[in-house]
């Protein structure tokens, strides 16, 4: 079969039923002058829905019908009864919009669930400013981060925001560890009166000899 | 309410009142479209019986669902395409646990005459052979475009998918119903000559 006459016979159905385009129409017309494969082709395809039409359904008559209504009528009327859906509120949200909305919802909740780099030291600190009772807040505080140690478990290059909110006097003065890291990076993340206590205890330590500085900072005046 | 004020009203008017719990509007609604709905649910299912039952079925799901209908298709494409899905699930059903149809079994338009009324009960034969190895999608079609002389449009509305895709879909069901037809009076002219060649045989 020529690639013409496989293009144009799909066409065929809709010609011979009217409803092709009137560009497909006259080409299919032009191409079945010509072509006795595709004229062939669509008088079968003519005796194929003759066929079917000739043998119609039987209307079943009107008992049949009045039978079929008055089962049908009880079972609409039962479904009336059983199921009285309330009515819906005649707004609606359009799919788009609630799409929208739930995509911000998520946007903004991981914007607060995963801190980027440069978020690391300011807004825990400002959350802890903001608060004045700060050991009622610190298990939420906490929840983005890593269990807050205490303080000398901490590894000297830990530069993220450290909680000191539900360290207690006892667990801060406990000296069970030697202090060997920078304490700098910590004490900046602090509040005043955080960052007073935990810098009282490192002078005591230094007193003590069981700790050195290793460097001045702007706390440590 | 009047009875005749319901006759003189749309599809998409009696859809409105319908969805309000009007009872009456909705089997108005019946009225106009039951001899569609069954011609379709016969065509697709092969049984009277069970053709009764798909249409009840899909009448019933259309007025528990009308509430969701929001009238952006033709109220009769849609119910197309309840009645469809019926006889979609009922074939999936039949085919699972194995229930063959006779065609006589139909219930087909009657010939006066014996002689004319035997040529056209084998043609019926031949025909519901045919259809019956059809997909169900393409009988689908097939009636839809024959029978209720719907669109490409609305086909494709009552099927799912595009108007483009029901014409390729009709245009294959057409070719494979007399692809099907020939091979049905092939196999039935084989029949028939078969006994003669076998009582040559026996003679000699």
């Amino acid at each position: 079969m020529k690639w013409r006459c496989k293009l144009l016979q799909r066409w065929l159905p809709g010609y011979l039923d009217g409803d092709a385009p009137v560009f497909w129409r006259r080409r299919v017309e032009a191409h079945l002058e010509h072509c006795p494969a595709c004229r062939r082709e669509a008088e079968a395809l003519k005796e194929a829905a003759a066929a079917l039409q000739s043998a119609p359904v039987e209307d079943p008559g009107p008992a049949f019908w009045q039978e079929f209504n008055r089962e049908l009528h009880l079972k609409l009327v039962q479904a009336n009864q059983a199921s009285p859906e309330p009515q819906r509120s005649r707004f609606r949200m359009p799919y788009y919009a609630a799409a929208a909305a739930g995509l911000a919802v998520l946007v903004v909740w991981i914007a607060y669930q995963v801190p980027g780099p440069h978020q690391t030291g300011p807004a825990p600190r400002m959350a802890l400013e903001a608060q004045p009772a700060p050991e009622a807040k610190a298990p939420k505080l906490r929840m983005a981060k890593p269990p807050a140690a205490p303080v000398p478990a901490l590894p000297a290059e830990t530069s993220g925001p450290v909680s000191f909110a539900s360290l207690g006097d006892e667990e801060m003065d406990s000296d069970d560890d030697v202090l060997t890291w920078d304490p700098d990076p910590v004490l900046a993340d602090l509040t005043d009166q955080e960052r007073e206590k935990l810098l009282k205890r490192l002078k005591r330590q230094e007193e003590d000899g069981s700790w050195q500085r290793k460097s001045y900072s702007v706390f440590w005046a | 309410m009047k009875a005749g004020e319901l006759d003189s009203m749309n599809d998409s008017q009696l859809v409105s009142r319908a969805q309000e719990g009007e009872v009456p509007a909705f089997e108005e609604l019946v009225k106009r479209y039951q001899r569609d709905i069954y011609n379709l649910a016969c065509r697709l299912v092969a049984d009277a019986e069970e053709a009764r039952d798909m249409a009840q079925q899909a009448f019933l799901q259309a007025f528990i669902h009308i509430k969701s209908f929001r009238q952006q298709s033709q109220f009769k494409t849609w119910l197309f395409r309840i009645a469809i899905n019926q006889c979609y699930n009922f074939l999936k059903g039949k085919k699972k646990f194995g229930d063959p149809v006779e065609p006589d079994e139909l219930h087909l338009v009657e010939e006066d005459s014996p002689e004319t009324e035997v040529v056209a009960r084998d043609e019926r034969r031949r025909l519901y052979a045919a259809l019956e190895r059809l997909p169900a999608k393409q009988r689908a079609v097939l009636t839809l475009k024959v029978e209720q002389g719907l669109s490409y449009d609305e086909i494709s509305e009552a099927l799912g998918g595009s108007a483009g895709a029901a014409r390729v879909n009709y245009c294959q069901a057409l070719k494979t119903l007399r692809k099907y037809l020939k091979s049905e009076e092939e196999h039935e002219v084989a029949v028939q000559t078969t006994p003669t060649v076998a009582t040559r045989v026996s003679r000699r």
